[in-house]
């Protein structure tokens, strides 16, 4: 089925990029980071063709704890999504193992952003109606859909250069909130309706939506969510429990009444987002035209400027798993169709029936020391001259026509071996010189730094001084090894018939 | 909510009425001003459909009115209609009409889903359905209309009658195509519908489709070969699709034919090395299945051998830091299965470690 392609294993690549025909890194300039999660880094962006200015959020698919088919869910909601007080989604890509979400850009960044930078840290009165009446068209929009951003905050309320507002961060961030499980950790639970955690019933509807929106108006009255200063965990399992929150200070009564209905206990009690649009609170900018906040995002632009104020990505654009010069696979393996299939033997035996060979040295229960960073070269790695094909030992050459021996006796094919091996010799062989000696010299030329050849000439000299000490001891091993190889080769011969 | 039809509907079957009159205006529209007419009007009784099912209008529909809407929409053919006509309506419109799908599919009386049970008699619209996401693609806009028409089938999967007409089309099988080649939201969906075809309804995939061995094997190829080919994302979805099937007990067809193949061990020891720790964490749950079985075929036991040491070696270092005490169990199993194998240094290139030393 896949065998014709998997031989050659270069074919095997990520081919995403090519197909769509382009990379995002070759179609957008990435600019400074504007925004950071736990999800992924929002950076400015600039299209190079036309140079649009997007934001684009980076999710590092290796790292993120979410699924790729949520993250994709998400994606079909913001696809859904067209309307001019909510971000626009562009368009996703994928590169390398990053998803890149392109969106529409809003310079202002978000009212967060206003309230930590402006000096007062807190808007007054007029300029929250008009962020929540742009808020409420979002949602109304949205809530038509059947749709819940599910995480209505400052933080997700986004202004654009020329201070208009757009509902933003929903999808990625809004699917991700819909279990409690996460939100605890992001420092969301100050936002979040009763019933979302009260879990009652069919869990909650859009009017989870207009309860956030509450908060936020304090949030944008005040500088903070209410009990911003408790632990979010406690926040959380009290809100069921305690009386709504209420503002303290001098605020008007349309915005104190408006923020009661908002933050409504009784989600069927609490009114949808057209009906808080009729409110007097809101209906009351008759200054429309001049209402946006232009003036406030100039300033804190110019603020941000002054200082010389970045966000710290947390994440790497650069870093790449597939990056260019590495290799796409950790290991290759070896998958040859050996001539092995052709040389059969008579006895078959099941590898179910035949236990592998015990044998008293503890060496071969362990992994092969050798590793991708050995210093010694590779067999038939382009640092070897001379081309090995399958022999590789000129010991072993005759090795796989000896077939005289039952494999299945364990312990008796041992002897049967040696008395292989002391026939063979006694021809003018010498073990030391023609074996030990000539394989260290051949291990001394495989051997890629002036170290690795230095330990290799140190235990040959080691091996000629055992040699001298214990004549016989090169023989003794030569032989050893053969037999085990001899042993190991017929089992293999044998189980892969 | 107030509407202010040109034609106000009478009865509630007006609205589908209405709404089929206009769809099939499309096919003679030849300016760009009358195709522009007949979208805003689909637009519009295709929201007083939608708020009509919803209960959304004041006073709420009765049931007998709702019911009546319901069997004009089958007598008309309407979800046909509005299958063919998709493409044409305007962005807004296409939302209401996977909408409309849904809420027609979930709409039961007695019991009995009724627009399940109508479909099953409408092969042509099934048909259609699974062809629809194909005809997005040539057009404008692809991956928006592509997802619309994908959601369409999704919902109708989730009901056994629907699902088991899909098993049968040989449609499905183009979805492992889109699956490998279109954008990001044509990769995901494609391969969400095949996952949501594959899992939902167990029995009648086990016993109607896997059961027959040559969609076993064309299944095979064809995850075989978007895990092999397909996009980083296609990739490691696949992956996790093929290793949630393979897990599943009614599915055991699947499994044996998978495990015995020497051409499936050799693509999962691949994406076992890749670089990607999601890819190298999925492949090995399939990986491990190879090593577990009992009675390995020849072919797929050969290259477990010739790979022992590189396996070993490679397992060493597997995803060490993980913390999972199943995962650690499972690949202190695979590790003593491999090392119990005999090990090789015949004159086949095992010395080779692959992945070049440094330098």
């Amino acid at each position: 089925m896949v065998t014709h392609e998997l031989n050659s294993r270069e074919s095997l690549s990520n081919d995403s990029e090519t197909l769509e025909g382009v990379k995002p890194s070759q179609l957008y300039e990435i600019k400074e980071c504007v925004g950071k999660g736990s999800f992924g880094d929002v950076y400015r962006a600039i299209e190079k063709q036309s140079g649009s200015v997007v934001a684009i959020k980076i999710i590092n698919l290796e790292e993120t704890q979410d699924d790729i088919e949520i993250l994709a869910q998400e994606i079909y909601f913001l696809s859904e999504l067209r309307a001019p007080f909510v971000t626009t989604y562009y368009k996703t890509f994928v590169e390398d193992v990053s998803m890149w979400i392109v969106m529409e850009y809003c310079g202002g960044g978000s009212c967060a952003d206003l309230l930590k930078h402006l000096p007062e840290h807190r808007l007054p009165e007029q300029k929250v109606a008009f962020i929540v009446r742009e808020v409420l068209y979002g949602l109304e929009y949205l809530h038509a859909q059947k749709k819940i951003h599910r995480d209505v905050k400052a933080a997700n309320i986004l202004v654009t250069d020329n201070g208009d507002i757009k509902l933003g961060d929903f999808g990625v961030s809004g699917q991700i909130m819909a279990t409690l499980k996460r939100t605890t950790f992001v420092g969301t639970p100050y936002w979040m309706a009763p019933e979302i955690i009260a879990k009652r019933g069919n869990g909650y509807d859009e009017k989870a939506d207009i309860w956030s929106l509450g908060i936020t108006v304090m949030e944008l009255l005040t500088g903070q969510p209410p009990y911003a200063r408790h632990d979010p965990m406690k926040v959380l399992m009290n809100i069921p429990i305690r009386k709504p929150p209420r503002l303290h200070g001098r605020f008007t009564s349309p915005v104190r009444d408006f923020l009661a209905l908002c933050l409504t206990k009784d989600p069927d009690a609490r009114p949808n987002a057209s009906e808080l649009l009729s409110h007097r609170f809101i209906s009351k900018l008759t200054w429309r035209g001049a209402g946006n906040l232009k003036k406030e995002v100039d300033l804190v632009q110019q603020l941000k400027a002054r200082t010389n104020y970045l966000k710290e990505p947390r994440h790497c654009v650069t870093d790449k798993v597939y990056g260019t010069g590495v290799k796409k696979y950790l290991q290759t393996w070896n998958f040859d169709s050996s001539n092995r299939k052709v040389l059969r033997l008579q006895n078959s035996y099941s590898f179910q029936e035949l236990k592998p060979p015990k044998l008293n040295s503890a060496i071969l229960e362990q992994p092969s020391p050798r590793s991708d960073k050995s210093p010694i070269s590779v067999l038939g790695s382009a640092d070897v001259n001379t081309p090995i094909t399958n022999i590789t030992s000129p010991g072993m050459k005759d090795c796989r026509h000896e077939k005289d021996f039952d494999v299945s006796m364990g312990i008796h094919e041992g002897k049967a071996a040696r008395k292989n091996v002391l026939q063979t010799s006694g021809k003018g062989l010498n073990y030391f010189k023609h074996v030990a000696l000539y394989s260290f010299d051949k291990i001394f030329e495989r051997a890629r730094s002036d170290d690795t050849k230095n330990v290799v000439s140190r235990l040959r000299n080691l091996f000629e001084e055992a040699e001298k000490s214990q004549p016989g001891l090169s023989e003794a091993f030569v032989e050893e090894v053969y037999i085990r190889m001899e042993e190991i080769k017929s089992f293999i011969d044998n189980s892969s018939l | 909510m107030a509407f202010w039809w040109k034609k106000t509907p009478k009865t509630p079957s007006d609205y589908a009425r209405l709404l089929s009159e206009q769809l099939n205006k499309f096919e003679n529209a030849s300016t760009v001003d009358s195709r522009r007419k007949i979208q805003d009007d689909c637009s519009k009784y295709l929201a007083g459909t939608k708020h009509f099912l919803l209960g959304e209008v004041e006073p709420e529909p009765s049931v007998e009115a709702v019911d009546e809407l319901y069997s004009a929409i089958y007598q008309l053919d309407l979800l046909y209609d509005l299958l063919v006509n998709l493409a044409e309506l305007e962005f807004e419109a296409r939302k209401d009409v996977a909408l409309l799908f849904a809420t027609c599919l979930r709409h039961s009386r007695d019991n009995k889903l009724v627009t399940v049970d109508y479909l099953v008699t409408r092969p042509k619209t099934i048909s259609l359905m699974l062809r629809a996401p194909q005809m997005a693609l040539s057009k404008a806009n692809s991956s928006d209309l592509f997802l619309k028409t994908g959601s369409i089938i999704l919902e109708s999967l989730k009901y056994e009658q629907l699902c088991r007409l899909m098993l049968r089309d040989p449609q499905i099988w183009l979805f492992f195509d889109f699956a490998k080649s279109g954008s990001f939201e044509v990769s995901t969906e494609s391969l969400q519908i095949l996952t949501n075809l594959l899992t939902i309804h167990q029995k009648p995939v086990a016993t109607e489709f896997f059961s027959q061995p040559a969609n076993l094997h064309k299944f095979i190829e064809k995850i075989n070969n978007v895990m092999a080919h397909g996009s980083y994302v296609t990739k490691r979805q696949s992956v996790k699709l093929l290793q949630y099937l393979i897990m599943i007990r009614a599915y055991n067809h699947l499994l044996t034919a998978y495990i015995n193949s020497p051409d499936n061990l050799k693509l999962i020891m691949i994406l076992l090395s890749d670089r990607s720790k999601n890819l190298q964490l999925a492949s090995f749950n399939i990986f491990k299945v190879f090593v577990a079985n009992p009675r390995k075929s020849k072919p797929v036991l050969d290259i477990m051998v010739k790979n022992r040491d590189k396996l070993l070696h490679y397992l060493q270092s597997f995803n060490t830091d993980s913390k999972d005490v199943t995962f650690l169990d499972e690949k202190e199993y695979v590790v003593q299965e491999i090392e119990s194998l005999p090990r090789l240094v015949s004159p086949n290139g095992d010395f080779s470690f692959g992945t070049s030393p440094q330098h």
